[in-house]
């Protein structure tokens, strides 16, 4: 219980840290307050620049709104934030899906491999990754548009291919650790099938380092897909805090980090909570 | 058995006709929907597609025409002016049009803080509307020169109508939003125009605007046949699209706008004092322009799709322009010469002021756009030529206009200015020096300078006097001023380019926005 008191409590700092530094920065950046607007040669004056309140001024208001449920205003597109994130939400969260889906399953294909010959499945890692590692986040977006795949399913390809190579690489070396470890030697020793060693004593050793990979997956991947979006135009969060990000549009910025500093933090915990428990099941 | 596939022919030529669905990109997402607030360029094709004004102005003409006023006379010298409506028109939602809807809209436009309500910013109570029947007289307390060409932007609003804002009398209505992605619209079916054939119009089934924020990708998709047109083309897609398919390219001319560089005149800027002087010597600006070859630009930069810009008025806005003043750049050597006459020296290769100062300054310009950029890099050369030293800055947008309207920490700048309207009122707020457009030295509580107050004067005599010789004389001598001070060194007018499917049918091209789409009622997709 007093466990699980921590972790709200780690939750809840810092998803409100994660607003504050993410308050702070757009605030601080320079043309902060600014649109292209003041450039219209059809308005005599100036339309009144953001009196730029101060940064606690600011985050006191922001919470307030929270408290009430209230998201506030996007400054750029004049809309409640509310909407626009419940609007882009499930674009993004497809995008994930896929992107997540097609890395893990590649991954653990190459590492199923590893039961018939394991130096190939090194290669195919090493070759695979490396090339996919080197290969920018804009390019593949761009390949994938060239390619008539500019909507979500794209975007979420697009994901996959930027983020299995951590995940490959890190499955393999994994796997390839628990395969030297005495218990494994032990057990393919006694005559065990390939297929039983590794589903009994392969997995379960590296389940929870698994789960800690599937957290992180979760945070590259959503990483990736706000370039990616931003490219082929996709209507997701990821696009969103691009233009959010270069309008300098405090608040749908800062509800957006708030947005995937809350996401990534519950899943982490999440996913701890299932480690500690399979933990406790492989002792 | 003849009868049916006559009657097949004559339904698909009648699907040729009337339906399709125009596809094209808009860079942004519209920031209002609201007809009486855009002020960005999304939002305004949306307004024009979805209301309509009481006076259009015919974009290839550059001159107005009815629309849902069927004829109106102007009188107490442009305060006053009256209109017939036309009968028997109805708003997208089925609700009727009368001069009660024209008093609604004009009595909302004093509080109305968008760029196209601005003309009709008068004290309460000040702009009155009276309806009668289906005539309207509108009384407006000031003097609004060219007040028809204003009506262009105003949408007439439903005073009734349960989906307010979103009743439009205009050929299309929204029919889906899909925030970040794309706004499809349909034909309106109460639209009250008619085409020649007595059909009533839009012909096209309908228009959807895809969001589409990368130029080079909007291409690719124009190419792939999934737009069927593009606004505004760069020279360097033009050309690339003009050697695959000579059909599909449009070059419209010379638009209005203008690309030019200013010096920071502001005498809040936290610059040295030597360089305050170099910026507001007149002989040094007039150096600079002396020195910039625009024709390089033009063939370089803009591959010939451009004209060298000796002033504020495109040659093409033949009514306004004063070919007296535009004097062209005298070289490299005239620009020395002058220099030195000033108190410049040169030694070596740089040029040194009257107390030893090397002359360098940076040039900020915005980020991403490849022709700035590269006009950027070409008057580097030009003035290195002549021993000034320019180092260009690119910046993204919102930190280049916080520099150039807040904190004035910037030696110079390059950026564009876009014109709507050929009438000189629509650069009232560049010349004037109270405005804050007036970017060398911007919100001027008095002129800073003889001519800027003689600026003011002149644009006082363009915006109201009801005399157009007076006003010419009075923008031409505008004109003159800027060549002679060069507060901005103008540098060219690019030319509107655009793509356009060989399945869109009824163009009629035109410079000024939205260029082909001015009359989208008669376009059609075959």
């Amino acid at each position: 219980m007093r466990g699980l008191s921590r972790s709200l409590l780690q939750f809840v700092c810092t998803v409100l840290l994660g607003a504050l530094l993410s308050a702070s920065l757009v605030r601080f950046a320079p043309g902060y307050g600014m649109t292209e607007d003041l450039l219209d040669t059809r308005l005599s004056s100036l339309t009144p620049i953001d009196p730029a309140p101060s940064l606690s001024a600011y985050y006191v208001q922001f919470l307030a709104g929270y408290v009430r449920g209230d998201l506030g205003q996007s400054a750029t597109l004049g809309r409640p934030v509310r909407d626009l994130v419940a609007e882009r939400a499930p674009t993004t969260l497809t995008g994930v899906a896929i992107g997540l889906t097609l890395a893990w399953t590649a991954s653990s294909l190459l590492s199923f491999t590893s039961l018939y010959s394991p130096a190939l499945s090194l290669s195919l890692t090493a070759i695979s990754a490396g090339i996919l590692q080197c290969v920018p986040a804009g390019i593949v977006a761009l390949l994938l548009f060239l390619l008539g795949w500019h909507s979500a399913p794209g975007a979420g390809l697009a994901a996959g291919i930027l983020v299995y190579p951590r995940i490959a690489q890190y499955l393999m070396q994994l796997i390839a650790q628990a395969w030297q470890s005495p218990h494994v030697v032990h057990a393919r020793a006694k005559g065990l099938t390939e297929w039983r060693v590794f589903l009994r004593h392969v997995l379960p050793v590296c389940a929870p380092q698994l789960l800690s990979l599937l957290g992180l997956s979760l945070i590259l991947s959503l990483g990736a897909l706000i370039p990616v979006e931003a490219i082929l135009d996709v209507p997701g969060i990821g696009q969103l805090a691009w233009q959010a990000a270069l309008a300098r549009d405090l608040n749908l910025l800062v509800n957006i980090t708030v947005l995937i500093t809350a996401l990534v933090t519950c899943s982490n915990l999440l996913l701890e909570l299932c480690g500690n428990a399979l933990r406790g099941e492989v002792r | 058995m003849n009868i049916l596939p006559l009657a097949l022919l004559a339904c698909i030529a009648l699907h040729g006709e009337t339906g399709g669905t125009l596809r094209l990109a808009i860079r942004s997402e519209p920031k209002t929907l609201d007809p009486l607030l855009v002020a960005d360029e999304p939002s305004e094709l949306v307004r024009y597609l979805t209301h309509a004004p009481l006076i259009r102005m015919n974009r290839p003409r550059q001159a107005p025409e009815p629309a849902l006023a069927e004829s109106w006379t102007i009188s107490d010298a442009g305060r006053r002016v009256t209109l017939r409506l036309r009968r028997n028109v109805a708003f997208s939602d089925g609700s009727p049009f009368d001069a009660a809807d024209v008093c609604h809209t004009f009595l909302r436009l004093p509080e109305t803080n968008s760029p196209s309500a601005e003309p009709f910013h008068f004290a309460a109570g000040r702009l009155t509307c009276h309806a009668q029947g289906f005539t309207v007289i509108l009384q407006f307390p000031a003097v609004l020169t060219g007040v028809e060409r204003l009506f262009d932007a105003v949408p007439i609003l439903s005073s009734r109508s349960s989906s307010k804002d979103r009743a439009g009398l205009g050929p299309f209505t929204i029919v889906e939003n899909k925030a970040g992605a794309y706004i499809h619209l349909e034909r309106n079916a109460h639209y009250w125009k008619r085409g020649a054939d007595g059909r009533r119009l839009p012909y096209l089934h309908a228009v959807r605007l895809e969001m589409q924020r990368n130029r080079d990708l909007e291409l690719i998709r124009f190419r792939r046949g999934e737009l069927d047109l593009i606004h505004s083309l760069d020279a360097e897609s033009f050309e690339r699209l003009r050697a695959e398919a000579p059909g599909a390219v449009l070059n419209l001319g010379v638009s209005l706008d203008t690309e030019q560089l200013w010096f920071n005149q502001a005498p809040a800027a936290a610059l040295p004092g030597y360089k305050k002087e170099w910026f507001r010597s007149t002989a040094f600006r007039l150096a600079v322009s002396d020195a910039i070859r625009r024709a390089d630009m033009v063939s370089v930069v803009y591959r010939g799709h451009a004209a060298p810009a000796f002033g504020p008025v495109s040659p093409s806005n033949r009514n306004w322009v004063n070919a007296a003043a535009r004097q062209p750049s005298a070289g490299p050597a005239a620009a020395l010469a002058r220099l030195e006459k000033a108190g410049f020296q040169k030694r070596g290769d740089i040029l040194y002021d009257r107390a030893g100062n090397p002359v360098a300054f940076s040039l900020i310009t915005n980020a991403g756009n490849k022709s700035r950029e590269r006009l950027a890099a070409m008057v580097q050369q030009d003035l290195a030529a002549i021993g000034i030293r320019v180092t260009i800055a690119p910046l993204d947008f919102p930190s280049l206009i916080e520099r150039i309207a807040k904190s004035f920490e910037y030696d110079a700048c390059l950026l564009g200015l876009v014109f709507d309207d050929p009438d000189p009122n629509a650069q009232k707020n560049v010349w004037v020096s109270s405005a804050a457009q007036h970017q060398w030295n911007p919100s001027q509580k008095s002129p800073g300078t003889p001519w800027e107050a003689e600026l003011d004067r002149l644009m006082q005599t363009v915006a109201s006097s009801p005399d157009t010789g007076k006003r010419k004389q009075a923008f031409h001598r505008v004109q003159q001023i800027a060549a002679e001070q060069a507060p901005f060194v103008y540098l060219v007018h690019r030319n509107a380019l655009a793509a356009v499917s060989p399945r869109l049918r009824h163009t009629e091209p035109a410079i000024l926005r939205p260029q082909l789409l001015w009359n989208v009622e008669f376009l059609r997709i075959e």
